[in-house]
């Protein structure tokens, strides 16, 4: 059904993007913004970029991070948007110093993170808790091991600005979590991004106080980049799933050497099914759901042919919530009950996975496309399944 | 009423691939049969494999609706037998969980087009025959009071009756079957065979043909097809024919290699001279294939088939050997139990050459595997050599592997295993195990028991026993340094990453068999406690072994942690096949407690050599 002969990831070229290339122009209001940004006040800058789906909080983000980076050699970025992560896989938040510019706006290339939770959904809807757990550990590492004011050799100078991207939800529980994220970190900037829509977008003003205001933070509305004739914002709509499927698959290229040859989606479902994998005894590693109970005599048939978050339990950190730092994804490639043994395939480098001592599964589905190529068919992709009501008879 | 829409055309295994949270059928199948089963412990394993399922987030729908109906269900003392602990489950409680599932089935079947269509719930309800009293008690449950317990219970009988008959019958109904496919195809094959071979000697043509229709007429649908197609291409050439079919095999075997092989298996048995219509094959389990004599493919044939399809698929070779002498295994430890009780004079004579057939097959088989390696066809490859990702290369263990199989079944005294032996011995080419162990085969075939074997030779035994183990030890030996020296590699730490050592292209979710390099699905079930106590040797022996197979590996674990996931439940495993014959002897009757078959006498042995022995098959895999 799916078996496309995409490109794997985003290319240089441009070539198996989700929309047609766009050639992205930055409108000058966004120039404004992002300059009052850079320029603002004594401090290197805490940015909150919040607002509504398509409305442009990544490109703007994106864009962002290149004019600080003009100012400051190196600037914080921390993704809270589990879905459409800037620089990890799906289901992971993450905390990146970025010393780089980004070239292409529009797409966005992995990179290793500098600390990295394995959330384990696409969405914070199912623990919200957890999620702004994570989120309040990210931060609160940056502040530690970035923004200590009071030593005199790290000085505020040193200090990185830091960019919080976050996710489009912006409803119920979605609107809850974003202001319990503004009330944590209470950012020095907050980037409202607006669309035509009134009714999508945030209210006004500093929405997450109830009251009385409490001064510092500099809120900008922005409009979003693109408009129409009369005025009304263009969003781009994505194909968020193949974004996600494309985002796997570049992050399982990693496992080859970069020079490998593998252009499409198929070769490299190939070149996985053929690596060998790392042997990972059970006894040595602990495994944990996330997001459900499964009983201890199924944990086989649930983690077959699964992602898992690869974590390190014994850190030392002690957290509120037991929060293992996670050092990047796995797919458990195939399990041996009586020898004892998991085959995991991982890009993550060997020096990283010595400590990795846990698995982490969630809700992060392998791409259908990589457990079905020619010769080599997962056995959980299966024919003949009856899955809905078809159209007709309704 | 046909409301679910099957993936995939009828009958083909190619097309249309879903991803489900099953890695085959039978799962699927167990979990209908238990979770309609009256006993609650079959419930609970039902209910414990779907929330395993759900885990992996593919789950379809009607299969989640119908545990949320089938749990609510197990905690009603209405339906549960026996007791059930009534302080936790109000009515109020039960009568939440039943109007739950009943919103969540509604909603899953009817919301999608309520959204698209506009039509009303109940409307849409009633197309797809969703029972009034279902949708009233949504309808009731979401704007009004909570329906009472009664109502909802009742609703809950119906609703799993709707799930049944439109989920899971169907289902049922449209799982493909693979054995009756490859059996299709290899008849296919060996009527092409046959064309052929007519039209070679050039025979009369017409006097076949009419034959051959009468062949293909009461196959079904697929072979239908199969007809048609046939017909159109008879001009085109049978060889045309036999390589597509080939090809559709060997695609086959890729994902079903189990199948494929226990068909073939199933097949040569049923040709079994001494064996025919006794054999395993149930010729009723086809009702649609008509005549019996359809089914019979000649040994020629068969061997024909066979040699065809290796030279496509080479590790088919190995994959068969595996389950031949499995099945030679099994045979002779059911007779060696029978034995014991003086009884079943029947299977007693028919048996020896039933084994003797198999044994031929071994030979046979072994000999095909060592022309398909002289010839370049497979390529052996040492386990630490360079990574292979060349589809016909086959490690150097699986050979040894083979070889000790074909070793424990020596005692059998056949002449075809010997060979067999042999044979594996010269493709190893390794000089010393060669000259060893061919003397022991020498040793073996002079010193067959001429009188009963129980408790004789037992001296002779022991001394070749010796050898073995000795044999057995060095290779622990040599393979533990090995693994050492991989070990302090690096920084000296241990890793417990470690990157395979020899890997074939795989489908993600299996994993090569260490026999044939073919990918077989992974066992992932744990054996019950009790249910391991009486299948395996003692769990103290057990355990006994496992720590010292842990110890090998640096550190040493406490083993009084029954954590799951902390390997110790990795002990607690079904034993794997080449671990039974050994197991099923411990448990045997009181004579020979304590004793091991050994060259075909029942020898004393001590805790310690059976643990070396043990520790030695296992390290060997």
């Amino acid at each position: 059904m799916i078996e496309s002969d995409e490109m794997v990831g985003a290319s240089k070229n441009g070539m198996g993007t989700s929309s047609p290339h766009v050639e992205i122009l930055i409108p000058p209001w966004w120039a404004e913004a992002a300059e009052a940004i850079a320029r603002a006040a004594s401090q290197p800058p805490v940015a909150f970029i919040c607002g509504p789906k398509n409305s442009g909080k990544s490109t703007f983000s994106r864009y962002l991070l290149n004019i600080l980076l003009e100012r400051y050699k190196r600037v914080g970025y921390l993704d809270t948007d589990v879905g459409q992560p800037e620089f990890s896989p799906p289901g992971c938040l993450s905390l990146h110093i970025i010393g780089e510019n980004i070239l292409d706006l529009m797409n966005t290339s992995l990179k290793t993170p500098e600390r990295c939770f394995f959330y384990g959904d696409i969405s914070s809807k199912r623990d919200p808790e957890a999620y702004l757990n994570y989120v309040f550990n990210l931060y609160d590492y940056f502040l530690k091991e970035y923004c200590s004011y009071n030593e005199t050799e790290n000085t505020g100078n040193s200090m990185p600005p830091l960019i919080i991207n976050t996710p489009g939800w912006m409803k119920g529980t979605g609107f809850d979590l974003l202001v319990e994220m503004l009330r944590y970190i209470s950012p020095t900037m907050v980037v409202k991004l607006c669309i035509s829509t009134r009714s999508k977008n945030l209210p006004n003003g500093m929405f997450w106080f109830d009251g009385e205001q409490k001064g510092q933070t500099v809120v900008i509305d922005v409009f979003s980049a693109q408009q129409d004739s009369l005025n009304r914002s263009v969003l781009i709509q994505k194909d968020v799933r193949g974004l996600r499927d494309r985002r796997l698959f570049e992050y399982f290229k990693q496992c080859f050497p970069t020079d490998t040859n593998i252009s499409t989606n198929k070769e490299l479902a190939y070149a996985l099914a053929s690596l060998p994998p790392y042997i990972l005894p059970f006894s040595k590693v602990k495994v944990m759901h996330l997001h459900c109970q499964v009983p201890s005599n199924e944990i086989w048939h649930s983690l077959n042919a699964t992602i898992v978050g690869l974590a390190v339990s014994t850190d030392g950190t002690v957290m509120s919530r037991s929060t293992p730092w996670c050092v990047g994804l796995g797919i458990v490639r195939g399990v041996d009950v009586t020898e004892g043994l998991l085959y995991v395939i991982t890009p993550v480098p060997l020096h990283y996975l010595r400590s990795v001592d846990l698995l982490l599964q969630g809700f992060v589905e392998v791409p259908t496309s990589l457990l079905q190529v020619r010769g080599c068919v997962s056995p959980y992709m299966s024919t003949n399944v009856l899955h809905r009501i078809s159209d007709k008879d309704l | 009423m046909e409301e679910l829409e099957v993936m995939g055309s009828e009958g083909e295994l190619s097309s249309g691939y879903k991803l489900v949270p099953w890695s085959s059928w039978d799962q699927w199948d167990f979990v209908r049969e238990h979770l309609f089963s009256s006993s609650p412990d079959s419930v609970a394993a039902a209910l414990r494999r779907i929330s395993a399922w759900r885990s992996r987030g593919s789950l379809p729908i009607p299969i989640d609706v119908t545990a949320a109906f089938v749990e609510a269900q197990q905690k009603d003392p209405f339906f549960r037998k026996g007791p059930v602990d009534d302080a936790l489950t109000s009515e109020e409680m039960l009568a939440s969980l039943y109007s739950m599932a009943i919103m969540r089935l509604v909603n899953c079947y009817v919301e999608h087009a309520h959204k698209k269509t506009g039509r009303s719930i109940s409307e849409l309800a009633d197309a797809v025959g969703i029972p009034r009293v279902l949708v009233d008690i949504r309808h009731e449950s979401s704007h009004r009071d909570l329906p009472s317990l009664r109502l909802v219970r009742l609703a809950s009988m119906k609703a799993l009756d709707w799930l049944k008959s439109n989920y899971w019958e169907p289902q049922k109904n449209a799982i493909p079957d693979v054995r009756v496919e490859i059996r299709t195809r290899l008849r296919e094959m060996a009527y092409y065979l046959k064309i052929k071979n007519v039209k070679k000697s050039s025979l009369e043509i017409k006097g076949n043909r009419t034959k051959r229709s009468g062949l293909l007429v009461p196959c079904n649908k697929l072979s239908s097809q199969v007809a048609g197609r046939l017909h159109s291409s008879r001009s085109s050439g049978s060889g045309k024919q036999i390589s597509r079919t080939v090809k559709i095999i060997t695609r086959l075997y890729a994902t079903y290699s189990l199948e494929v092989v226990s068909v073939l298996l199933e097949l040569f048995q049923s040709q079994a001279p001494d064996f025919f219509g006794a054999g395993p094959m149930q010729h009723s389990e086809n009702p649609d294939n008509g005549d019996s004599r359809f089914l019979a493919i000649s040994n020629n044939t068969l061997k024909t088939i066979i040699t065809k399809l290796s030279s496509k698929e080479p590790r088919l070779l190995l994959s068969l050997l595996k389950v031949v002498l499995e099945k030679i295994e099994a045979i002779e430890s059911l007779r060696s139990k029978n034995e014991g009780s003086h009884v079943l004079p029947f299977q007693y004579q028919t048996e020896p050459s039933q084994v003797n057939h198999l044994c031929f097959l071994v030979s046979w088989l072994v000999t095909k595997l060592k022309a398909s390696k002289d010839s370049g066809d497979i390529s052996l490859i040492n386990e630490n050599g360079a990574l292979s990702s060349d589809k016909n290369a086959v490690p150097k263990f699986s050979l040894q592997k083979l070889l000790r199989k074909c070793l424990t079944l020596s005692f059998l005294g056949d002449e075809y295993l010997a060979d067999s032996v042999s044979m594996l011995l010269d493709m190893i080419e390794d000089d010393t195990q060669k000259e060893k162990l061919k003397k022991l085969i020498l040793l073996r075939l002079q010193n067959w028991p001429t009188e009963d074997p129980m408790l004789l030779k037992e001296d002779d035994s022991i001394k070749k026993a010796a050898e073995k183990l000795e044999f057995l030890k060095q290779r622990l030996e040599k393979r533990r340094l090995k693994n050492l020296g991989s070990l302090n590699c690096d920084t000296g730490e241990a890793s417990i990453w470690t990157v395979a050592k020899s890997w074939v292209p795989c489908p993600i979710g299996m994993v090569p068999c260490s026999f044939s390099s073919t990918a077989v699905l992974p066992i992932l079930d744990l054996v019950d406690d009790n249910r391991l106590e009486e299948k395996t040797i003692p769990t103290d022996d057990l355990q006994l072994v496992d720590n010292h197979h842990d110890n090998d590996g640096g550190d040493s674990d406490s083993h009084d942690e029954p954590l799951l996931s902390n390997g110790r439940a990795a002990k607690k495993l079904r034993p794997s096949p080449e671990k039974v014959h050994i197991i099923n002897l411990r448990q045997s009757p009181d004579p020979i407690e304590g004793r091991l078959l050994i060259n075909g006498a029942w020898v004393k042995v001590s805790k310690e050599e059976l643990v070396s022995i043990v520790t030695t098959l296992r390290s060997g895999v």
